[in-house]
């Protein structure tokens, strides 16, 4: 079986959900990413005969869409994330200081 | 049921204090002075027994059934109290402009309490007490002066109102004279903990007294439901961060929720919400409504049957218990309960307001049950009541 | 002052997200388990998640009442607060606010053992230069007190601790001696075959109340082809071992850890059967790791980690049915990983922690006065890679702590930082464990596609799940039993899988 190739509108994509998408399958495929003009082109090669190819295309355009989806969720909650990761560790002792006494 | 108040002809008063009810023993053991007791005379008995020596010590005044018993020129509460109102032992306030007599503290009862206020800073659809907006602050005093006449074994002791913490640092005046008076004897503050989201007011409280905890009603899962409930805007958020920081400054918390009908539909998410986000509070009281007050207004809006809820209330007490959150049903008859939530069931209205009804009459478990407040009418009485014969308290519950 | 109806408390400004991860349901992809960053979650339609987001849901659909309610969203942030959604994070995180509290102590490498997947490089019996020495062990001990944990786990290990028992004795007595001025409260673990265990030696171990961790693989055969010992009496010993520390210090005094190999692959049953005739209520079935000679041996003994989830699958069926039948019966890493979907608290385990556990939450104090972060360090350096060694117990904990080794371990050491894990939906459930990354793909931070690691979590992870959707309320109940039993933090009572 050879390299499978995927396409990507860039007005819809970004480059980092792309990318993002393209690690998942990076286990089972040799990946690459490349930008054409208006397009993202992800190349997938099975590293084994024993990959599971079935619906791949329908599969990796689904988990595209989540990307997306967790890209909107980062971008609207990313400052209430590190605002409260921040404040909770305020509290708590930061790992340096539960080092021994001196 | 038993008022707590009464009609009475008080003469001779110059001002109206709080006096302690004294009878022979309560002078022999002597823990009050002379000035802060009335003798009651209905205790002595043979008339014959009240001598000119004892009637001579310096007693703020005198309780009688009739005038002729008083002695003459002293200040006298006479009283037609065949009920037995007024007892040795307890704290009565004169009112002689309405010529009454009110119990402000009863010996031996365990449902004591100390009325904070009368304002409050919520509005819930099912207050029994509805608020009123007077200055009503010196009520603080008085709860100061009550505190000095109240036995040193009482059992417990709550301050309510209206909004206790209202009163800000007048609160912790009383509860610091409770502390020194009545370190032994466990305090219960029913309030909204809102005011505790305002920075640094729960820290005051800590170690504030040996027995101190707080009861503090949560109606939903979400601000809405809770807003809605205690028809307050942002008293949810409130309350929330007041938890949190009552349990920050080391604080015993309760949870009240009483059974509303918007909130019983959300009673599973309530309580877990209870054990994701307040896993430390102490205890989780599910209360039946008490229908007086605001509760009348909003019968359709907040009325279930208990009957109804039978399958909401069995699984977030299984929940709670499972978590090992102590959990309690208050204000709700046996009869309409099933039966793995009779050991969950507490008598938890106080004697001076619970009733029964005619099914009572007979019944096995009426002596360990909650019963009916005594303004519950037939429109507030659960469809399910009916006496509990010896025979089907012996036949294990079907259900389970 | 007028009443106001329910429309009038929904707050006026429209919802916003919260930090929120999904993961499409193996076993159902039109759902998603949604999960908040402090581990709340929700079961919803996609679709529906998909429409929050795009906000195109009306404004009173019940879905964000419950989104809300934990903490997914938040509906007008003047009137709701994130206080609560703080509060659970930091509970989870809760063992973040000491320092380590397990202290794992490798008494001797001498084991009498050859088992072909040995995690531990161990050496023979009489090979007495692989023991502790008296004078490395008191400065041990000193070490000890210089951490601020309050409580502490000390674990006593091997090879076969038993075979040195005289500083196995002497640790015990000299930690209780410092103890008296310290006033730590101190647990006491020993991880052993229990071979040799001698009444003498159970009377010491009563003294000081000390709990014992041993191997039990499965039925004789099984057990004896998984420990060869000369006699091929390896399960007859250890049972024997076992009876004879119960008698003396309790039924619940023993446990016992179960490690997987190809042949047990074939008959969970048998290996459940044992536990349950031996009287054990808690069984903890473990993968092999591909530390030791496991690691040179894989062909032999070796499976991947999928076989392994099937087997595991398997496992819990019989595990649960035996709880159906009456007799209780916990597995000890769904308990932990249940008590983490299931209960807003943090555990006391130190191989699932961001930040990882290694040398924050336990330290590894080897026979020669070498200090690791983790057993698999340890054992890491005992076959030649020194990567993660900490340094030696002449030196400060605080020189250990600003080792090169320990900020590689850092760097790689928050899996809320971690590609993979930083949008897993279990993340807030889950844990970093860079050195066993490190071992496996040769690199601490790791590639999660191919990461035996993560395979298992995540398999774990949608196999509780789901058992628990798909179950009977017996099902659940079960399951919620071993999540509300197991073990939680206080931040320090830490337990660890060593044995
Ligand atoms: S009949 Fe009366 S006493 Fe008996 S359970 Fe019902 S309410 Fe209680
Ligand atoms: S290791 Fe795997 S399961 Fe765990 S958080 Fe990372 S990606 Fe998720």
């Amino acid at each position: 079986m050879g390299t499978i190739e995927l396409r990507f509108d860039a007005a819809i994509f970004s480059a980092d959900v792309v990318v993002r998408t393209t690690y998942r399958y990076s286990g089972d495929f040799y990946t690459s990413v490349e930008h054409e003009a208006t397009t993202f082109v992800v190349r997938l090669a099975p590293r084994s005969s024993t990959v599971n190819l079935a619906l791949l295309e329908e599969r990796f355009r689904t988990d595209a869409l989540d990307e997306r989806m967790r890209e909107q969720i980062r971008e609207e909650t990313g400052e209430v994330h590190a605002a409260l990761v921040t404040a909770a560790l305020r509290e708590a002792v930061p790992a340096d200081d539960a080092g021994p006494t001196p | 049921m038993l008022p707590l108040d009464t009609k009475a002809k008080l003469t001779n008063w110059g001002h109206a204090p709080l006096l302690k009810v004294a009878d022979l023993a309560e002078m022999a053991v002597g823990r009050f002075p002379f000035e802060r007791m009335a003798l009651d005379l209905r205790s002595i008995g043979q008339k014959s027994a009240a001598t000119a020596e004892l009637v001579g010590l310096p007693w703020a005044g005198f309780i009688a059934n009739q005038d002729a018993q008083l002695p003459s020129g002293r200040p006298g509460v006479v009283l037609d109290d065949r009920a037995g109102i007024v007892r040795p032992g307890d704290v009565i306030e004169l009112q002689p402009l309405r010529s009454r007599v009110l119990v402000r503290y009863r010996r031996g009862d365990a449902s004591n309490v100390l009325f904070a206020t009368e304002q409050c800073n919520s509005y819930c659809m099912m207050c029994s007490q509805p608020p009123h907006d007077v200055d009503d602050a010196w009520r603080i005093e008085q709860m100061c002066e009550l505190v000095k006449l109240i036995d040193a074994d009482t059992p417990s002791l709550a301050i309510s109102g209206g909004e206790p913490t209202l009163l800000g640092a007048g609160l912790n005046r009383v509860i610091g004279h409770c502390a020194d008076r009545l370190p032994a004897t466990p305090l219960h503050v029913l309030t909204n903990g809102r005011r505790f989201s305002a920075h640094g007011y729960a820290a005051t409280f800590e170690a504030a007294h040996p027995a101190l905890s707080w009861g503090v009603p949560l109606y939903g899962d979400h601000f809405c439901l809770h807003d809605y409930v205690v028809q307050s805007s942002g008293a949810f958020a409130e309350t929330i961060k007041g938890l949190y920081a009552l349990h920050q400054a080391g604080q015993r918390i309760e949870i009240r929720v009483v059974l509303v009908k918007p909130t019983v539909e959300r009673l599973q998410e309530l309580v877990r919400y209870l054990y994701r986000n307040l896993p430390f509070v102490e205890h989780v009281a599910l209360m039946g409504i008490e229908p007086t007050g605001f509760a009348k207004a909003h019968y359709d809006d907040i009325w279930i049957d208990p009957a109804d809820m039978a399958d909401a209330l069995e699984a977030a007490v299984e929940f709670l218990a499972a978590r090992s959150m102590a959990v309690s049903l208050f204000n709700l008859p046996l009869c309409a309960l099933s039966r793995s939530l009779w050991p969950f069931a507490r008598q938890s209205i106080s004697n001076w307001k619970r009733d029964y009804l005619p099914p009572c009459e007979g019944c096995l478990v009426r002596e360990r049950c909650a019963g009916f407040f005594s303004w519950t009418t037939d429109a507030w009485t659960s469809r399910a009541i009916r006496t509990i014969t010896h025979h089907e308290e012996g036949v294990s519950c079907e259900k389970h | 002052m007028k009443f106001r109806g329910r429309e009038a408390f929904t707050g006026s400004r429209p919802y916003r997200l919260l930090p929120l991860r999904f993961r499409r349901l193996p076993w159902d992809p039109s759902r998603a388990f949604v999960s908040s960053m402090s581990g709340d979650w929700l079961l919803m339609e996609h679709a529906t998640l998909e429409r929050v987001i795009d906000r195109v849901l009306a404004a009173d659909d019940p879905v964000l009442t419950d989104m809300e309610a934990r903490h997914l969203i938040a509906r007008d942030i003047d009137r709701s607060t994130l206080a609560p959604l703080l509060s659970q994070y930091k509970a989870r995180k809760a063992y973040l606010s000491q320092g380590p509290a397990l202290h794992i102590i490798v008494v001797s490498l001498r084991c009498h053992h050859t088992c072909s997947y040995c995690q531990v490089s161990r050496k023979p019996t009489g090979a007495s230069s692989f023991d502790m020495s008296e004078e490395v062990a008191n400065t041990v001990v000193e070490r000890l007190f210089e951490w601020p944990s309050h409580t502490l786990t000390v674990e006593l290990q091997g090879g076969e601790p038993l075979l040195h028992f005289e500083r196995v004795h002497g640790l015990l007595s000299r930690i209780i001696e410092r103890n008296q001025r310290e006033h730590r409260e101190i647990r006491f673990v020993i991880a052993s075959t229990l071979h040799d265990l001698t009444d003498e030696q159970v009377q010491v171990l009563k003294t000081y109340n000390v709990q014992l961790s041993t191997s039990l693989d499965g039925p004789e055969a099984l057990h004896n082809a998984n420990r060869p010992r000369p006699e091929r009496d390896s399960h007859a010993r250890t049972l024997a071992g076992i009876e004879r520390a119960r008698a003396t210090l309790g039924p619940g005094s023993v446990s016992a850890l179960t490690t997987i190999t190809r042949r047990s692959l074939e008959d969970p049953l048998a290996i459940i059967h044992e536990y349950r005739r031996r009287d054990f209520h808690s069984i903890s079935l473990r993968p092999l790791s591909p530390y030791g000679f496991a690691r040179k041996t894989v062909a032999r003994t070796g499976y991947s980690i999928d076989e392994f989830l099937a087997f595991y699958r398997k496992a819990l069926e019989i595990i649960l049915s035996v709880n159906h039948d009456g007799y209780e019966l916990e597995e000890g890493y769904a308990s932990l990983l249940l008590s983490q979907l299931h209960t807003p608290f943090s555990h006391g385990y130190v191989d699932l922690r961001s930040p990882t556990g290694a040398g924050l939450g336990a330290v590894v104090y080897d026979y020669d006065g070498q200090v690791y972060p983790s057993d698999e360090a340890r054992m890491l350096a005992a076959m030649g890679d020194t990567s993660f060694a900490l340094g030696r117990v002449e030196e400060s904990p605080r020189t250990w702590l600003s080792s090169p080794a320990m900020r590689r371990i850092l760097d790689a050491g928050v899996a809320e930082a971690l590609p993979g894990c930083s949008d897993c939906a279990y993340v807030p459930l889950c844990g970093a464990d860079p050195i066993d990354h490190y071992a496996r793909q040769g690199d601490p931070v790791g590639h999660r596609p191919t990461s035996d690691f993560c395979r298992k979590q995540m398999g774990m992870f949608d196999l509780l799940l789901e058992r628990w959707e798909l179950g009977s309320d017996a099902d659940r109940r079960v399951l919620e039993q071993w999540a509300l039993k197991a073990p939680r933090s206080t931040p320090s009572d830490d337990v660890s899988e060593a044995g």
